[in-house]
């Protein structure tokens, strides 16, 4: 395969936003492809990972905030974003849906982060160029 | 052919160490976060590091190394762009 040839990346990110990089390294390697004209297949969020799709993260305003980011680039290249639904339960990372199953009052997990399985994983795998994991 | 990348420092973990034991002779191998240390320290796996450099094979992410402040002693230091077209010449990547 040749660099000139528009590839399809899905991106595997397995970092805590606040104490690792992977998922700061995964959202620019994002930025890079799509703006080398590749497009991103999708993303699956796995182990602690799933921390990115909290939406109540809310660092100081002169910090980055990455679960905003990816929420923004993915609306804006159209691309999803998988959670692991097993590693989000055990974190606290919880929908609408899954809140009302389990009689909690709060969610913390809204659109475009979709809670799903490693099923997903497989399929963004199968169905993309090259799966790259941070 | 196989991009590794490597990210932890070869002085808290034992990933990069592995990581050269299994690369193949057509492999190659990026350092990034705090892996890009291994080529602005001495570290014990030196010699390997050079011969990759030699043969071409060993690249450093630029980002990595400036946020930290660091300058690469061999290798070649690439960006995110160059990132990217590194996992589409290889087959496939591998994540330490």
């Amino acid at each position: 395969m040749c660099d000139h040839q528009v590839v399809k990346f899905s991106i595997l990110v397995t970092g805590n936003p606040a104490s690792s990089q992977s998922a700061s390294s995964a959202y620019q390697f994002c930025s890079a492809a799509l703006s080398a004209g590749h497009t991103i297949n999708g993303v699956f969020f796995y182990l602690d990972g799933v921390l990115n799709a909290n939406r109540l993260i809310s660092p100081a305003t002169d910090e980055v905030n990455l679960p905003s980011l990816w929420a923004l680039l993915a609306e804006k290249h159209e691309f999803p974003l998988e959670v692991c639904v097993s590693a989000s339960l055990r974190r606290g990372v919880i929908n609408q849906q899954e809140a009302e199953q389990l009689g909690l009052l709060h969610h913390n997990v809204n659109s475009p982060f979709v809670l799903s399985g490693l099923g997903q994983l497989a399929e963004l795998s199968a169905s993309c160029d090259r799966l790259v994991q941070f | 052919m196989i991009l590794h990348t490597v990210k932890s420092s070869p002085f808290s973990s034992f990933a990069l160490k592995d990581c050269l034991k299994l690369l193949n002779n057509d492999d190659k191998l990026l350092l990034i976060s705090d892996a890009v240390t291994a080529v602005s320290a001495p570290v014990d796996c030196q010699p390997e590091l050079l011969k990759l450099h030699d043969e071409r094979r060993l690249f450093i992410l630029k980002e990595d190394l400036q946020a930290r402040g660091l300058t690469a002693e061999y290798g070649r230091v690439i960006d995110y762009s160059d990132f990217v077209n590194l996992t589409i010449q290889c087959q496939s990547q591998l994540a330490w």
